[in-house]
């Protein structure tokens, strides 16, 4: 491929262009730490819920999922359902306790009840690892689709989005990520509108017409050989194709139910906007978003099926491969181009993300460098810069890998370790530090732990059978959380007696 | 039941007043009487400012709310007086109509002029009161600990922020409709994983299993905005 199409390439500066004049525009009132982390806490709950869902929706939903549809049907549809699932523990558990006490951070939130620096510590590590790994499939996504488009490599490609984000990010902070996810959210939603409307009229069916003649015939798939795998409709159609062990199944649900309210990326936006009762309406604008684009991908997915615009090689490309089909390379070129605001905007949060944690947990409150607002937003930038190049890294050698996929173990590994500290911390009273540091520890190399041995890693011989870790890791988690702070409990009493007799 | 009075107009020393006063309350298992009396001739705002700088009053705080929380901390029960008029004279009937067998109140050692002007309320009510009284001269170590457990009942601690939210009946109602919801999905991936048959039996021209999951990310939208229409309508209630 890599041969440079001059349309593609125009829109797709335009659109970059457009990003990059809004982060500088932004970038102008960003004079403090509050100011780059949470955007001075002062975004409105519209824009906020547009950019929740712009910062979700990321490669691994429109690319990610779409051609897990086209390829394994129904267990590609499980992810659409169960990533907007996790979204009901965010607005009817999460969203308005945790505005209530959290300042920047994932660990602020946390240490709002015991001001301890090992549970920061602890946190600001999960934020990182969580975070890495959520980062991974975006490079990607963006390697691949970066390729095709504009006639780069894949290793380019990663190169480019990297260095386009590490600009966005080092200049303005929160403001600017969260127009660029607002301006995202809301174009992606357009064009899956756009193509799933494309597909029922070029396929000229209503949408339960479409949807129905799959299980009447045969459905082909393409394998990396460059041979056909024909299944039955009804086959395809039903759960199995890919998870043919029930309890993968079960253990993905797991993860993405539990994992939405645990992504710190995710957290931090609730900061952002002035009063509980917003983080909550934020919400539910982020579910009408999500809810709609999650259902279409289920079209997108099928629509690429359909019409056999479908690549073995990189299943990530299923869904700029049918906007092809359907609208030729202008409309490829806008949604390609869009796929890759996606990605730009997902990134930057991730990024905004590790650099809270690096920069505002560990430099100012761990090692207690009180520094002034300056220094410290000049430290925020480097830690962003410094991750940005890491995931660019991590990307060029995580190559050819299911976006949806990647990002499900993310969900798996946040949902053991954040989840059970932070519903502790919220609704549990005899919470103990030790509990919430332990939890997470152990949440996180459990997760990790099996992830390394799972068949994902291993090919042959793996010591753990199923692909997500969240049936085991996600209830270690919890237990450990809470068994450890009754064991611990009694000796914290003693304590606060004495200090009050003191 | 034996009644407490106390009486505060928000000043430091009021506030230091207002510790011993619900201190002795839950000693003696009695009621914590609140008294506010705003003086009867009316101040202009400057007038009011350059008094609150003297009597070192803790901005925007009459004392009243503070007074209620920290007897709430200990489980004292509380009325609160509001009354018009010249301080002494209220504060001396608010005890005879209460019964109080004690009033608290809190003086400082004002300086020169401050002195000549505000008068000693203290001096007068402990002359004309029928009661004990508790006059309460915080020391500069009272002083800081009273200003910085100000800014503890001001500004709610993480735990109560939480509470506030947590003890609203739309978290309650939010709480049903989660395990609601929990369970729906719970046996949504039963049917996915183990009794895969069922998802294969045709409905509506597609199968149990898509019909399903599309009802499920529907039922999730209506219920994200349901649940916010009621929760807003029960926000504006409060």
């Amino acid at each position: 491929m890599a041969e440079l199409q001059p349309l593609s390439f125009a829109i797709f500066v335009l659109i970059t262009l457009a990003t990059i004049g809004i982060s500088i525009y932004a970038a102008r009132r960003v004079r403090t730490a509050g100011h780059y982390y949470v955007a001075g806490g002062g975004v409105r709950w519209v824009v906020n819920g547009f950019a929740i869902a712009g910062d979700y929706l990321s490669a691994a939903s429109f690319l990610g999922i779409t051609g897990l549809v086209a390829f394994s049907g129904y267990d590609g549809f499980i992810y659409a359902i169960g990533f907007l699932a996790g979204w009901i523990v965010a607005l009817f558990l999460v969203a308005e306790p945790l505005r209530a006490i959290g300042k920047y951070t994932f660990a602020d939130a946390l240490t709002s009840k015991f001001k301890s620096k090992k549970i920061r510590l602890v946190a600001a590590i999960s934020t990182l690892v969580i975070s890495v790994f959520y980062l991974i499939p975006q490079m990607v996504g963006s390697g691949a689709i970066v390729g095709p488009l504009i006639g780069l490599d894949y290793e380019i490609g990663v190169v480019v989005i990297g260095a386009l984000v590490i600009l966005i990010v080092a200049t303005a902070g929160m403001v600017s990520t969260t127009w660029v996810q607002f301006i995202k959210g809301f174009l992606l939603l357009i064009a899956a509108i756009a193509l799933t409307i494309g597909v029922l009229v070029v396929a000229g069916m209503g949408p339960i017409e479409f949807l129905g003649q799959f299980l009447s015939g045969d459905v082909n798939i393409p394998t990396a050989g460059g041979g056909v795998n024909t299944v039955p409709g009804d086959v395809f159609m039903s759960p199995g194709m890919k998870y043919t062990n029930p309890l993968d199944f079960v253990s993905l649900a797991m993860g993405l139910i539990l994992g939405t309210a645990a992504l710190p990326h995710i957290l931090i936006r609730y900061f952002t906007v002035p009063k509980p009762a917003d983080a909550r309406k934020s919400t539910v604008i982020a579910i009408v978003v999500m809810g709609i684009f999650y259902l279409l991908t289920l079209y997108l997915g099928l629509g690429a099926n359909f019409f056999g615009t479908l690549d073995p090689s990189d299943a990530n490309l299923a869904a700029p491969m049918l906007a092809m089909h359907i609208g030729g390379e202008a409309f490829y070129a806008i949604i390609s181009s869009i796929a890759f605001a996606t990605i730009l905007g997902t990134v930057a949060g991730l990024i905004m993300a590790s650099a809270g944690a690096i920069a505002h947990d560990i430099y100012t409150e761990v090692l207690g460098r009180k520094t002034d607002e300056k220094r410290a937003l000049r430290i925020s930038k480097a830690t962003a810069i410094s991750v940005g190049v890491i995931a660019i890294v991590l990307g060029i050698l995580a190559k050819g890998q299911n976006v949806a996929f990647l990002v499900g173990l993310a969900f798996a590994i946040a949902a053991s370790a954040n989840l059970p500290a932070l519903l502790c911390t919220l609704f549990w009273k005899r919470t103990t530090e030790w509990g919430i540091v332990t939890g997470i520890v152990v949440g996180l190399i459990s997760s990790i732990a099996l992830i390394v041995v799972s068949p994902a890693m291993m090919s042959e011989g793996a010591l753990f059978s199923l692909f997500n870790p969240g049936i085991v890791s996600i209830p270690l988690g919890f237990a450990v959380t809470m068994g450890v702070s009754l064991l611990t409990s009694d000796r914290v009493k003693s304590e606060a007696t004495e200090k009050t007799a003191g | 039941m034996s009644t407490i009075l106390l009486a505060t107009d928000g000043s430091l020393p009021a506030l230091a007043a207002t510790v011993r006063a619900v201190a002795e309350a839950k000693q003696r298992s009695a009621t914590l009487v609140i008294l506010r009396v705003v003086e009867q001739s009316p101040m202009t705002s400057l007038e009011l400012a350059s008094e609150s700088a003297a009597l070192q009053r803790p901005e925007g705080e009459d004392g009243i709310e503070y007074a209620k929380e920290l007897a709430a901390l200990d489980r004292v029960p509380t009325t609160v007086m509001v009354r018009e008029g010249p301080v002494v004279g209220e504060i001396i009937r608010a005890a005879e109509e209460t019964g109080a067998e004690m009033i608290v109140l809190g003086t400082s050692s004002l300086k020169r002029l401050n002195r000549l002007y505000l008068g000693s309320v203290a001096k007068s009510v402990v002359s004309q009161a029928p009661v004990s009284v508790l006059v309460v001269k915080p020391t500069k170590e009272e002083t800081k600990m009273v200003k910085a457990r100000v800014r503890e009942v001001i500004e709610p601690s993480p735990a109560k922020a939480v509470a506030a939210i947590t003890r609203t009946r739309q978290f309650r109602v939010g709480l049903y409709l989660f395990a609601a919801y929990v369970i729906g999905y719970s046996i949504f991936v039963l049917f996915g994983s183990y009794i895969r048959d069922v998802f294969q039996i045709p409905t509506f021209g597609l199968n149990v299993g898509l019909v399903s999951g599309i009802l499920i990310i529907i039922l999730t939208i209506a219920l994200a905005i349901g649940f916010n229409a009621y929760a807003v309508r029960a926000e504006r209630e409060e």
